[in-house]
């Protein structure tokens, strides 16, 4: 199995404090990895780490083979093209429409008209959303930010994604549909994910593998069967 | 005052990053043209009414304290000197600044706190160039304009004033006003105002870069924004009003 993404003993800090104690992981090709934890745990800190959106202290980054722990931010640019970010909450920008914001990166590299609109309602058809191209943020619901923000991380085919808390916030039948295209994108095309989320159940449906984060650092890792046996007082507390 | 000092260093560090931003590719034209209508055309409205009303009080004024020793004909002077110097590029900046400096603060703002900055950088751009530096420089390129606009509606309206009320003839009021140096005047006022619209650009945005916590976390950092700018105008007015008049300009 090809590893898409691998962190070696990574270790992050606000001033003084440590988030991160020492972190590792591998992403495998075409997986589903769920990192799970309670809030204030460093989750979201992982994902802005292993994006370049944070330095680190210590420790490795590896991203399909470059050691990408200490690039300047211009060389960070390369490599994110190489990983779909869909923020907690969307992160639209509240200033352009959705034709805007899911051809963001097109605009930006300049194509031409008619690429760029068919890049992106093929984008939008993937999470089902076409007919609100010209919609503006605020007029979407919570569960529509969260997929157009989906086809905005999609263009450009990144063979990695990383959600943050895709699933909180919206009611259980959204939250299976952004489960089931999350799931759709690894059996159709491949993509190797971190979800990071705190909703055990929603976990489970994703989950290839599981690892499980406290205090800055991983407790376990496996597959769902195995956590739910696991002896660990804080594991049981979680999943009961 | 460690505080202060820490706000000081960082503002600085961002002034470099925007002037190393000036000097490397890619630079976005289309949005700096953006910013300059959003920012600049439209504060035409708030600069013409302040042009207006420092106008009409500044003849008043002037009047209130000539008219007994009977010199009214000294009112243009007067009127030209403060108004195009002094009155109007500080007044026209800070009301400029409470609109533009805030709007900068929170549009900047509620990007960083709602995370739209980090997907711009996710998404491969840099929001120094795409969104600081515009705007920095739109405001820096506008305000000065506006300025020179708000100067000339306020001579204007000064000599409405003068001519209705002091009954002073439109001959001697721009006779006087060009005599007082009024070339030197314009450009006085061109340096002070390019000097606060860096102020604005600089403070509006460092405000809304380091702005944290929610939409309240965005109105404390916009209320700051404004009043560190409006103390930040009148302390470079002093120290340029001290330079040109070292200089004897
Ligand atoms: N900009 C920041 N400055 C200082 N501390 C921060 C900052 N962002 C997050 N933290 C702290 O880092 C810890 C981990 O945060 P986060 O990764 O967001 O947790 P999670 O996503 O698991 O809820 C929290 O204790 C939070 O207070
Ligand atoms: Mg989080």
């Amino acid at each position: 199995m090809k590893t898409m993404l691998e962190v070696d003993n990574l270790w992050f800090k606000y001033e003084d404090r440590y988030i991160l104690k020492g972190i590792s992981l591998k992403l495998f090709e075409g997986e589903n990895l769920i990192i799970l934890g309670g809030s204030g745990g460093g989750k979201s800190t992982i994902l802005r780490v292993l994006l370049g959106l944070e330095e680190v202290d210590k420790g490795k980054i590896i991203i399909m083979g470059e050691d990408v722990t200490h690039l300047r931010e211009d060389e960070w640019f390369g490599v994110r093209k190489k990983i779909g970010m869909v923020f907690q909450d969307g992160a639209l920008f509240d200033f352009l429409s959705v034709r805007g914001n899911v051809g963001y990166r097109l605009y930006e590299q300049r194509l031409p008209q008619d690429e760029i609109e068919k890049i992106v309602r093929e984008k939008l058809r993937i999470v089902g959303l076409e007919d609100v191209i010209d919609y503006m943020p605020s007029e979407l619901s919570g569960g529509m930010k969260r997929r157009v923000a989906i086809a905005r991380a999609l263009v450009g085919d990144p063979p990695i994604m990383f959600y943050d808390e895709p699933t909180t916030g919206l009611d259980p039948i959204t939250a299976k549909i952004i489960v089931r295209h999350i799931n759709s994108l690894r059996d159709k095309f491949g993509v190797a994910s971190i979800v990071v989320t705190h909703e055990l159940n929603y976990a489970y449906m994703l989950a290839d593998r599981i690892m499980m984060l406290k205090d800055g650092t991983f407790i376990f890792e496996g597959k769902s069967e195995d956590l739910v046996k696991c002896a660990d007082p804080y594991i049981k507390e979680f999943v009961k | 005052m460690y505080g202060f000092i820490l706000h000081l260093q960082n503002i600085t560090l961002l002034f470099w990053d925007i002037l190393k931003g000036l000097f490397s590719r890619p630079f976005y034209w289309e949005d700096l043209l953006k910013e300059m209508d959003a920012l600049g055309v439209d504060s035409l409205p708030i600069t013409v009414l302040t042009g207006i009303f420092l106008g009409l009080v500044l003849t008043l004024q002037a009047a209130i304290g000539v008219e007994k020793i009977g010199a009214v004909s000294l009112v243009p002077r007067a009127v030209a000197m403060s108004l195009v110097r002094e009155i109007g590029p500080v007044m026209g900046s800070l009301m400029i600044a409470g609109r533009v400096g805030a709007g900068i603060t929170s549009q900047v703002g509620s990007m960083k706190v709602t995370f739209q900055l980090d997907a711009m950088r996710s998404l491969g751009t840099d929001p120094l160039r795409k969104l600081i530096l515009p705007k920095f420089l739109a405001i820096t390129i506008m305000l000065p304009l506006l300025i020179i606009i708000l100067d000339f509606i306020g001579l204007l309206s000064a000599y409405f004033m003068a001519s209705i009320n002091l009954n002073i003839g439109s001959v001697l009021f721009w006779n006087e006003v060009i005599n007082t140096n009024g070339f030197v005047n314009i450009i006085n006022a061109f340096i002070k105002s390019f000097v606060f619209g860096t102020i604005i650009g600089l403070i509006g945005n460092y405000y809304g870069l380091i702005s944290e916590g929610g939409t309240e976390g965005v109105g404390i950092s916009t209320t700051r924004s404004v009043i560190v700018i409006f103390v930040s105008i009148l302390a470079a007015d002093f120290v340029l009003t001290k330079i040109f008049y070292e200089l004897m300009i």
